[in-house]
C-alpha cells in the first residue's frame, strides 16, 4: 500500500470515530441541523477521497449513504432511531471495508436496501420537492462522469502526504448586503440557492433584516421585503461572488466590501480590555467588575432603544463582529497549532532512544562526579538537564486525551443497553485528562468489560427501576481525574449495587473462601476479582462466565495500576482505576538484596523503616514490623529469591500500600530514588510474573523492576502453603 | 387551511395543512385576516407542513407584527412543522432578539434551545 493510500486510510478511520460520536449525539438531538451536516459532511468526505484513491466499493457504498442522508439534510426524512441505526449499521461496514478490502458485499445491499425502505416513506404529497429528491440507486456503480475531485472536503480532512503540495490561500472576509427587488420571487428567483452558492464559497454568517416586512394590513405576498447582510470568508476573489448574482443584479442591490483580510490581523485592535488588565492587575476583582457591567447597558441596547438603530442591524453588526472574532481566532489557532501526522513506531523508538540516553547521561554523571573533574561535572549536569527536558517532551508526545477511549464507550451502551432492553445513558467527565498511549491502548478491553458488567449486572430494568422510585433510565459515568503521577478513573452506576451478603454466599460455595474467613466490606467486593468467581445465576452472552473480573484485575495490575470497588445495595456501584501516567519511564526507589540491585515503583512506596534483630525477637518470628503500633506484615525477599548469604545486622523494610493495605518488603538497603526506563524482560524471564521488567543502571548492570502485588501473592501463597505442611 | 373560531369568540386555530409557498400565500394572507379582523388571540397549528418558503416565512413575520401592533397574541405551534425553522435558519432569519414590537420574548425568529 502506498504512503497517500496509507494516509487515506488513517484519515478515513478519524472520520468513522468522529462519525460514530456525532451520530450518537444526533439520536439525543434530531432537530441539531449541525450535527446533520457533520454526519452529511463525514460521509461526503469519505466518499470522495474513497474514489480519489482507489477504494472504489466504499465510494459506491459511501454515495448510496450519503443520497439517503442528504435527504435528512433537506428536510426530506426525519432522524429517527431507525435512520441513527441504519447510519451507525452503515459506518461499521465502511469500517469492515477498510479493515477487509476483501470483506463480503451482499451486507452493503442490505443496508441499502433498508435505507431505501425509510426513504420511501417520504410523503408523495411533496409533488413540488420531489424534482430535487436525489434518485435512490441500488446499482452499485458510481456516477463516471462525476469528478471525483471536488467531492474532497478539505475542511474535513486535510491531505498530510509528502507529495501532494497544498498551496494555502489568503482568506478576505466580505460583508455582502444583498437587497433584492421586491419582485424578484415573482420571477421565479430562489433565494435558498442564493444562500447555499454563497455558502459553498466560505463559512459565512447569513442575517435576514425583516425591518421592511410590512405588517398584515399592507403586505403583498408574494414580494420580497427582506435584505440580507452576509459575511463571507473566503479564498475566492469578489468576481466569484459578483457571478453568484450575475443573473439577478439587475433586480438587487449588491455591496460587497472587504472588512478583513488574511495576514492583517491588528493585533492592537483586539488588546486586552480595560477590565481584563485591571484584573490582572489585581486592582479589581472579577466578581465586582462583573457586578459593576451589569448596570451598564449595552451599546446596541441603547441604540435601539433611543431608535438610532433597529434591532436587525445590531444583530447584524453583532453577527459581523462575531464571525471576524471567530475567524481571527480560528486563524490563530491554525498557526499555533499546526501538527504533523508521525507513525506511531517512530514514537515508540524515540521514547526506546530517550531512555538509553537516560541511562548513558546517569552513568556520564557518575563518571564525572567520581572524577572530581569540574569541567566534566559541569558538562554532565548541562546532559543531565538536557536529557530531563528531552525526556519530558518526548513522553508528553505519547500523551493521549482519555476521551478517545471514553468516545467510544458511547456506542457499546448504546447497543448493549438495546440488546438487553434496559434504558442506560453515558456521561464523561475529564476527557481531556491525558495518559500514555499506551495505557490508553490496554485500558479498552478492561473498560469494556466493566461497563458490559455495569449494564448487565447494575442497572436494574426500567420497570424495577420505577418500582425502586429510580428514574426509568440507568446512568454509567466515566470520570478521569489526575491524582499526584497517577489517573484516577472512576466507572460509576446507578444501578442495583452489590450485595456483600450475596457474594461471600457464592464465594463459600465456590470454595474460595471457609466459613471461617473473616472479610471487611472492601475484602468481600476483592473476592469479585477471584478466578472463577460470578455472581450471575445464568451465563449470558454479555458477562457472568466467571472469568472475567479476574483478567480485569491483572490487566489493570500489569499497567502497574490497581482497581477498587465501592457499592451501596440500591443506590449503585463505582469501579475505581488508579493508573499511571506512562508505561515507559518510573520513578523507582532502587534497593539491593545480596548482591543484585532492584526497583520497587516510587508511587506505591509509602514510608522506609529499619529491621533490626531486635524487631525480629520482638515479633516471635512472625514476620511483622511494629511501626508507630500498628502491625505491619512484611515479606523478606531474601526468603523469596533464595538468598543464602548472610543479611546485614539492620535491613529495611520498605512499605507499600496494596489494594489499600499496608505491607512491607524487606531488603539489605535502600540505595535511593532512581529515573527507572522500563525495559521489558527478554523470552527467557516472560515466566517470571513477579518482575514488570528491568532498567538498566549508570554502571551498566541490570536491575529488576518488581510488580509488588504478583510479589505478595506469591508470598501469601508460599506462606499459606507452609501453613498446610 | 382553515380557521376556526372558538366559542368564547376571543380566539380560534388556524389548522395548515398545506405546503407555504409563493403559489398560495396570497390565501394564506386571507386566513391570517380573517383571524386578525375576528380575534384576540390565534393558535397556528400544523397537521403537515410539506415546504415553506421566503414567502410563507415572511408572511408569518407581517402577521406576527399586525397581532403584536394591535395587542393581540399569536402562538404557533411547530409540532408537525420541523421545516419552518429549518428553512428559517437557512435563510439566516434566526436571531437572538425579536424586533422592537417583540414582547415578552416572543420573536419568531428567536433563537431557541429546542431549534
Amino acid at each position: 500500500m502506498d504512503k497517500q493510500q496509507q494516509t487515506y486510510r488513517e484519515e478515513a478511520y478519524e472520520l468513522l470515530a468522529e462519525l460514530e460520536i456525532t451520530l450518537l449525539e444526533l439520536e439525543e438531538n434530531p432537530d441539531d441541523d449541525d450535527l446533520i451536516d457533520q454526519v452529511f459532511r463525514a460521509m461526503h468526505t469519505i466518499k470522495g477521497s474513497s474514489a480519489m484513491f482507489g477504494f472504489d466499493a466504499i465510494a459506491a457504498f459511501t454515495h448510496e449513504v450519503e443520497t439517503v442522508l442528504d435527504l435528512v439534510r433537506s428536510g426530506h426524512l426525519a432522524v429517527t432511531k431507525d435512520l441513527v441505526n441504519l447510519a451507525l449499521k452503515s459506518r461499521d461496514q465502511i469500517k469492515s471495508m477498510l479493515d477487509k478490502p476483501d470483506v463480503d458485499l451482499t451486507e452493503n445491499e442490505n443496508i441499502i436496501k433498508q435505507l431505501k425502505g425509510l426513504s420511501s416513506d417520504i410523503k408523495t404529497t411533496e409533488k413540488k420537492d420531489e424534482d430535487s429528491i436525489p434518485e435512490l440507486v441500488l446499482d452499485m456503480e458510481m456516477d463516471k462522469n462525476k469528478p471525483s475531485e471536488p467531492d474532497i472536503d478539505f475542511d474535513q480532512m486535510t491531505l498530510r502526504t509528502d507529495n501532494i503540495s497544498t498551496e494555502t490561500m489568503p482568506t478576505i472576509t466580505y460583508r455582502i448586503r444583498f437587497t433584492p427587488n421586491p419582485k424578484l420571487l415573482i420571477y421565479g428567483t430562489n433565494p435558498f440557492q442564493l444562500i447555499q452558492d454563497i455558502q459553498e464559497l466560505g463559512d459565512t454568517t447569513i442575517v435576514a433584516q425583516t425591518n421592511r416586512v410590512p405588517d398584515l394590513l399592507e403586505i403583498e405576498p408574494d414580494h420580497c421585503y427582506i435584505h440580507w447582510d452576509i459575511i463571507l470568508t473566503t479564498d475566492q476573489g469578489i468576481e466569484a461572488i459578483r457571478d453568484i448574482f450575475i443573473f439577478i443584479e439587475d433586480n438587487c442591490d449588491l455591496k460587497i466590501d472587504i472588512v478583513d483580510e488574511d495576514g492583517e490581523i491588528e493585533f492592537g485592535s483586539d488588546y486586552k480590555k480595560l477590565g481584563q488588565i485591571l484584573i490582572e492587575r489585581k486592582d479589581i476583582s472579577s466578581d465586582l467588575l462583573k457586578k459593576t457591567l451589569q448596570k451598564q447597558r449595552r451599546l446596541g441596547e441603547i441604540l435601539v432603544e433611543s431608535h438610532v438603530a433597529d434591532q436587525g442591524q445590531v444583530e447584524s453588526a453583532l453577527a459581523e463582529q462575531n464571525h471576524i472574532r471567530t475567524v481571527r481566532e480560528k486563524r490563530m489557532q491554525n498557526t499555533s497549532t499546526s501538527s504533523i501526522r508521525v507513525d506511531a513506531d517512530k514514537l515508540d523508538i524515540l521514547v526506546d532512544l530517550v531512555g538509553e540516553l537516560v541511562t548513558v547521561q546517569a552513568t556520564l554523571s557518575q563518571k564525572a562526579f567520581s572524577s572530581e573533574d569540574t569541567e566534566l561535572i559541569g558538562i554532565a549536569e548541562q546532559v543531565e538537564r538536557l536529557t530531563a527536558d528531552l525526556r519530558d517532551n518526548t513522553m508528553s508526545i505519547r500523551m493521549l486525551p482519555i476521551s478517545t477511549t471514553f468516545s467510544t464507550f458511547k456506542r457499546l451502551v448504546r447497543d448493549l443497553s438495546n440488546e438487553l432492553g434496559k434504558e442506560v445513558s453515558m456521561s464523561t467527565e475529564g476527557g481531556k485528562t491525558e495518559l500514555d498511549k499506551k495505557v490508553i491502548e490496554r485500558l479498552n478491553d478492561p473498560m469494556v468489560h466493566i461497563i458490559r458488567n455495569c449494564i448487565d449486572h447494575g442497572i436494574e430494568s426500567p420497570d424495577i427501576r420505577v418500582n425502586a422510585g429510580k428514574s426509568r433510565s440507568g446512568t454509567i459515568s466515566l470520570v478521569a481525574v489526575h491524582s499526584g503521577a497517577n489517573v484516577l478513573i472512576k466507572i460509576s452506576d446507578d444501578g442495583a449495587g452489590i450485595d456483600p451478603q450475596k457474594v461471600r454466599t457464592i464465594a463459600l460455595e465456590k470454595g474460595i473462601i471457609t466459613p471461617e474467613t473473616e472479610l471487611s466490606e472492601t475484602e468481600t467486593y476483592n473476592l469479585l476479582f477471584a478466578p472463577g468467581f460470578s455472581t450471575a445465576k445464568t451465563v449470558s452472552d454479555i458477562s457472568g462466565r466467571g472469568v472475567g473480573m479476574d483478567v480485569v484485575k491483572s490487566s489493570i495490575e500489569t499497567l502497574r495500576g490497581t482497581i477498587e470497588i465501592e457499592s451501596e445495595i440500591g443506590v449503585g456501584t463505582t469501579i475505581t482505576l488508579k493508573l499511571p501516567l506512562t508505561l515507559a519511564i518510573i520513578d523507582g526507589l532502587l534497593v539491593k538484596v545480596g548482591k543484585e540491585y532492584y526497583v520497587l515503583p516510587l508511587s506505591a512506596v509509602e514510608e522506609c523503616v529499619e529491621l533490626t534483630q531486635a524487631d525480629r525477637n520482638k515479633s516471635k518470628g512472625r514476620n511483622i514490623a511494629w511501626v508507630r503500633d500498628e502491625i505491619i506484615p512484611y515479606i523478606p525477599l531474601r526468603d523469596i529469591f533464595q538468598i543464602q548469604s548472610p543479611p546485614p545486622s539492620i535491613e529495611q523494610v520498605v512499605i507499600v500500600e496494596i489494594d489499600n493495605a499496608l505491607i512491607g518488603f524487606v531488603v539489605d538497603s535502600i540505595i535511593g530514588e532512581h529515573q527507572t526506563v522500563i525495559k521489558s524482560l527478554g523470552r527467557v524471564y516472560r515466566g517470571a510474573k513477579e518482575f514488570s521488567g528491568a532498567t538498566i543502571l549508570a554502571d551498566g548492570s541490570v536491575a529488576l523492576i518488581l510488580d509488588v502485588h504478583r510479589l505478595s501473592f506469591l508470598a501469601e501463597t508460599l506462606e499459606r502453603k507452609k501453613v498446610e505442611r | 387551511m382553515n380557521f376556526q373560531m372558538d366559542t368564547s369568540g376571543q380566539s380560534g386555530t388556524i389548522i395548515i395543512d398545506e405546503p407555504l409557498t409563493i403559489e398560495n400565500v396570497s390565501k394564506m394572507k386571507t386566513v391570517f385576516l380573517d383571524a386578525y379582523n375576528q380575534i384576540n388571540h390565534v393558535k397556528i397549528q400544523f397537521k403537515s407542513l410539506a415546504d415553506i418558503d421566503l414567502n410563507g416565512l415572511q408572511l408569518f413575520c407581517s402577521a406576527h407584527q399586525a397581532f403584536a401592533k394591535a395587542n393581540k397574541t399569536m402562538d404557533i405551534d411547530l409540532t408537525n412543522a420541523s421545516i419552518f425553522n429549518k428553512n428559517a435558519k437557512k435563510l439566516g432569519l434566526i436571531r437572538h432578539k425579536g424586533c422592537h414590537l417583540e414582547t415578552s420574548e416572543n420573536c419568531l425568529w428567536r433563537k431557541r434551545s429546542s431549534r
